[in-house]
């Protein structure tokens, strides 16, 4: 998984100063989180719902290795072909290897976060292959060579004059050479495009949004069906998804269904919610006579038994994504990282490094949103505080940040030192303050060192008369 | 007679350096309420700053200096939910399980309490006398909201003060963007972040806004003041204590 | 390859796992679950019955874009589908599922539709296909499909139209009703390779998030409900 997230900053930056993104932001701060609040308003069980779903993933998680054995025993038992990934490296070679062995030509790919995180793509297009991905959003984004900008709505950073452009560009070649501006006719023609390749595709990949342990099965949750046309039409079917994806009945995995189409999009039922298991059968009237299930592991496994395993509970619904003050004001693609917002910023230094991913887990203001709107109650504030310790231990941040972390603690536990710091401060920021027009106030407009961040578009109210414990000592003395 | 509940006003930082006039009006609140409040003079920072940097030694060293100084008491106060937050939520975890460490930080944490909801929940106080000609908007500040579930007590507060009406804004339980060192590490995002609260806030034709922290307070009123903005803002007690009235409204 | 990955990542989790003290066996409550499972937290929306879950599956299929109407004789769906086919300025051209439901049908009473079997998924490409289904759900006016000898899964997403014809007895409250009675036909643990839960025709919000129906699935969900006395009337608006 290769990551751009050193250049969080800048890419942030400009994210912000971004006119075409607006609009995209808008959906996933407005639209989506009052969709949610809608649809769960008519849910009164949703709290209880939540409660049992974080608590049957945290049973699965603390005897994974069981509920995966039971998963690939049933799996094997249908005539399936189960494969253990190590890494995003192993995963690619596996797949390779399984379209090599169909002398497979075209693969079609239905949305997978697993896929875009172990870069299956070129991979495969290494390989000679033509890889069409069927999910509009990821279409439009494979089209344009661009990452994903959010893990459910992968393209919706972009506008539809953006996409106009792109599908006029790229569907030259199927003599499509008439611009389409209307977004109905832009998924007309994305439509007529794809089902040939659907038709002819030698291999479908699919992710999974669970894995049921009671039967070997997989469930895929869409609204456009391309995931089913991928598991139906190709003779080969390879689901590609990561080992902590598994929970133990059919039961668990409605359950999860339930809160996670509310969570992620505000609706009571995706279009499109299927249970795949094993190849097809003796006797049955279609379906492919290849399946293989490729697990993959990434670095997941280290999570296992650590602070961060709560994190593997996480459904990819989205819902921390949007209602992120950060990621709403950035987007997705500014994180450098398939994953992004709060979920990204705990899973990416996972699946890379801290170092790496340092500034994730850093840029956030621990409000809590996510972990409010979180399914299965992932404590994300928690976890991102957890990654900061482990920069802190393993001496990440920059050297005046830790002078000054140190500096503050010994202030804190030398009360007349405190007191003596904090008055030379609130004297300091009276010199640098000046009155305003109405002569009221005192306002500081510049300040130095690390407080110039605040002041480049802030003002900051200066104090007056000395610090609280000054006027509150001077005045206990007056009383007496 | 006084109470002989032992109440202590725990200022915080940001209180203590910035805004002395939100412990004044903490106090005059208290005292109102039938209680005999005192001004540890030894407290310091509750920590949170090392604790959301990942230095939890620091924060530690603060929580044991915290402790010491608080825990003859029978009630703790903070004019912040983040800081009280920080007492009530993150001390005990900052200790192993079982330990009499632990036992002292979880007793101190079932007796520490954000100002607001101690006044209404605790001391049952459900009007104020506080006079405050105008419509108020109120920013749920998060540590608030969502540490210490303080939501409607502020704004019930508010609603009794002779001339006052609350007008919400849109999202008033999103982040202002100040979170801490947030607002300097990251000061391009905090900026993005404080432009939509402050447009909401003008956005409700407000005469002032008011919240419970005064890190969000700082941030938002900042904002307001360098885009010219006339809307003042203020920490609900300065508003509850009536404290204002020196300023034009 | 794939043996010592698999043997390392067991490993690793169950080192990692017993850092918590937790063993490889679950418990003997959570243990008897995967044999002898049971429901979740079932909410109330999933629990009706009767006149009541007709109506709601009719009602939640409608919101889903689905066009739904009542016959209290299967014998006039044909009739129907003909004149469905009309209103819709559609072919008079169905590929007929061979499903018992459907199959048993007086086809050849409606001379003007003409009768196509697929023989591949592919052959339903833009045409109009009809079948019966395995069951509906009143929760969220959902359809199910499970994949047999008689069902092909794969034209429930080929066609520009599906019209399903979904008998009164086949409407249960919940997802929950229908694992119960895939359990009780199949067996726990065992699953026909295909089981699909179809809501209303396909749909993307991708461009602009702006819904449009006909993503790359049906552009068009017809129901037939076959019910002695219940007829559902559509709101007016």
């Amino acid at each position: 998984m290769h990551i751009t997230s050193d250049k969080f900053k800048s890419l942030a930056h400009d994210a912000i100063h971004d006119d075409r993104l607006k609009n995209g932001l808008m959906i996933f701060e407005k639209f989506l989180p009052a969709f949610r609040e809608q649809v769960i308003g008519r849910l009164p069980e949703f709290e209880a719902m939540r409660d049992q779903a974080r608590d049957i993933k945290d049973h699965t998680l603390s005897h994974l290795d069981f509920y995966l054995a039971r998963f690939e025993e049933k799996v094997l038992a249908q005539g399936g072909i189960v494969h253990w990934a190590r890494t995003g490296d192993e995963a690619n070679e596996i797949i390779a290897e399984i379209c090599r062995g169909v002398d497979a030509k075209k693969v079609i790919k239905s949305k997978s976060m697993v896929t875009e995180e172990i870069e299956l793509n070129p991979k495969l297009e290494s390989e000679g292959l033509e890889v069409f991905e069927t999910d509009l959003g990821e279409y439009i984004i494979q089209l344009r060579d661009e990452k994903p900008s959010h893990i459910v709505g992968p393209a919706l950073h972009l506008n539809v004059d953006q996409v106009s452009d792109t599908f006029y560009e790229a569907h030259q070649k199927y003599g499509r050479t008439e611009r389409v501006v209307e977004k109905d006719a832009l998924v007309g023609e994305a439509r007529a495009v794809l089902r040939e390749h659907f038709k002819t595709a030698d291999v479908g990949i699919t992710g999974a949004n669970y894995l049921i342990a009671e039967s070997g099965t997989i469930g895929l949750v869409t609204n456009e069906g391309n995931a089913d046309l991928s598991a139906s039409l190709p003779n080969c079917h390879i689901v590609v998804t990561g080992i902590e994806k598994v929970v133990p009945t059919l039961d668990d995995a409605t359950l999860l269904m339930r809160l996670l189409v509310r969570s992620a999009t505000g609706q009571e039922a995706a279009n499109y919610m299927s249970f795949y298991t094993g190849p097809k059968r003796v006797g049955d009237a279609d379906g492919p006579e290849i399946f293989h299930v490729v697990l993959v592991d990434n670095g997941r496994s280290n999570m296992v038994g650590t602070e961060f395993q709560d994190m593997l509970r996480c459904i990819r619904c989205g819902a921390c994504l949007n209602h992120c003050p950060v990621f709403t004001s950035i987007g997705g693609q500014a994180y450098g990282s398939v994953y992004s917002g709060p979920m990204g910023s705990v899973l990416t230094p996972a699946l890379t490094s801290i170092t790496q991913a340092a500034h994730l887990p850093n840029a956030s203001t621990f409000c809590g949103r996510c972990e409010a709107v979180c399914p299965v109650r992932i404590p994300l504030p928690k976890m991102l505080r957890h990654w900061r310790e482990r920069e802190y231990e393993a001496h990440l941040i920059p050297r005046a940040a830790r002078w000054g972390v140190g500096l503050w603690a010994f202030l804190a536990k030398s009360p007349w030192l405190y007191r003596r710091a904090l008055s030379i401060a609130s004297f300091g920021l009276g010199l640098m303050s000046r009155e305003d027009r109405a002569g009221s106030a005192r306002w500081v407009k510049k300040l130095p060192l690390i407080g110039r961040g605040w002041t480049e578009r802030r003002d900051l109210a200066a104090p007056k008369g000395g610090t609280f414990l000054t006027q509150y000592a001077r005045q206990q003395k007056e009383r007496r | 007679m006084s109470d002989p509940t032992r109440v202590a006003l725990f200022a915080t930082c940001l209180v203590n350096l910035m805004r002395p006039r939100v412990g004044f009006a903490a106090l005059k609140l208290l005292e109102k309420a039938g209680f005999q409040v005192d001004v540890p003079i030894q407290q310091t920072c509750c920590g949170q700053p090392n604790f959301n940097s990942g230095d939890r030694e620091g924060a530690r060293s603060a929580a044991k200096q915290t402790l010491e100084v608080l825990r003859n008491y029978d009630y703790v106060v903070v004019p912040s939910g983040s800081c009280a937050g920080m007492i009530r939520k993150h001390y005990p975890t900052l200790f192993d399980e079982g330990t009499p460490e632990r036992k002292a930080f979880e007793t101190l944490s079932s007796r520490t309490h954000e100002l607001v909801s101690f006044l209404t929940d605790v001391a049952n106080v459900d009007q104020v006398t506080a006079k405050f000609d105008g419509v108020v908007t109120y920013h749920d500040s998060c540590a608030g909201l969502r540490e210490m579930g303080v939501k409607g007590q502020p704004r019930s507060l508010l609603s009794s003060m002779v001339g006052c009406s609350l007008k919400e804004m849109e999202d008033p339980e999103v982040c202002c963007g100040f979170g801490g060192t947030f607002c300097v590490k990251y000061p391009d995002l905090s900026n993005e972040m404080v432009r939509k609260k402050t447009d909401s806030i003008v956005a409700t034709d407000a005469d002032c806004v008011a919240m419970g922290d005064v890190g969000c307070l700082l941030n938002i009123e900042g904002k307001l003041h360098r885009d010219g903005k006339a809307v003042p803002a203020y920490h609900v007690a300065e508003l509850l204590a009536g404290m204002i009235k020196d300023e034009a409204s | 390859m794939s043996a010592s990955s698999r043997s390392e990542i067991f490993e690793k989790i169950a080192k990692g796992r017993a850092q918590r003290g937790n063993s490889f066996e679950p418990d003997p409550s959570w243990r008897a679950r995967l044999e002898t499972p049971k429901a979740d937290i079932i909410p109330a929306i999933a629990q009706t019955n009767g006149d009541a879950a007709l109506q709601r599956f009719c009602q939640l299929a409608s919101i889903l874009s689905c066009s739904v109407e009542t016959v209290h004789d299967p014998k006039l769906i044909p009739d129907q589908v003909a004149t469905y086919l009309k209103n819709q300025q559609l072919a008079q051209e169905v590929w007929l599922g061979e499903d018992q439901t459907v199959q048993q049908l007086p086809w050849d009473k409606t001379p003007m539709l003409n009768i196509r079997k697929a023989e591949d998924d592919r052959d339903v490409d833009g045409g109009t296909v009809v079948t019966g289904i395995m069951g509906a759900v009143a929760e969220t006016g959902t359809l199910v499909l499970t994949s047999d000898a008689h069902t092909r899964v794969g034209t429930a997403y080929m066609p520009d139209a599906h019209v399903i014809v979904v008998e009164e007895e086949q409407v249960v409250g919940g997802f929950d009703d229908i694992w119960d009675l895939l359990r009780e036909r199949y067996g726990v643990g065992e699953l026909p390779r295909a089981v699909n839960f179809i809501s209303g025709p396909s749909r993307t919000a991708d461009i602009e998030a702006t819904m449009v129906l006909g993503a790359h699935g049906p552009r068009a969900v017809h129901i037939v409900l076959v019910s002695k006395d219940f007829v559902w009337e559509a709101p007016s608006t």
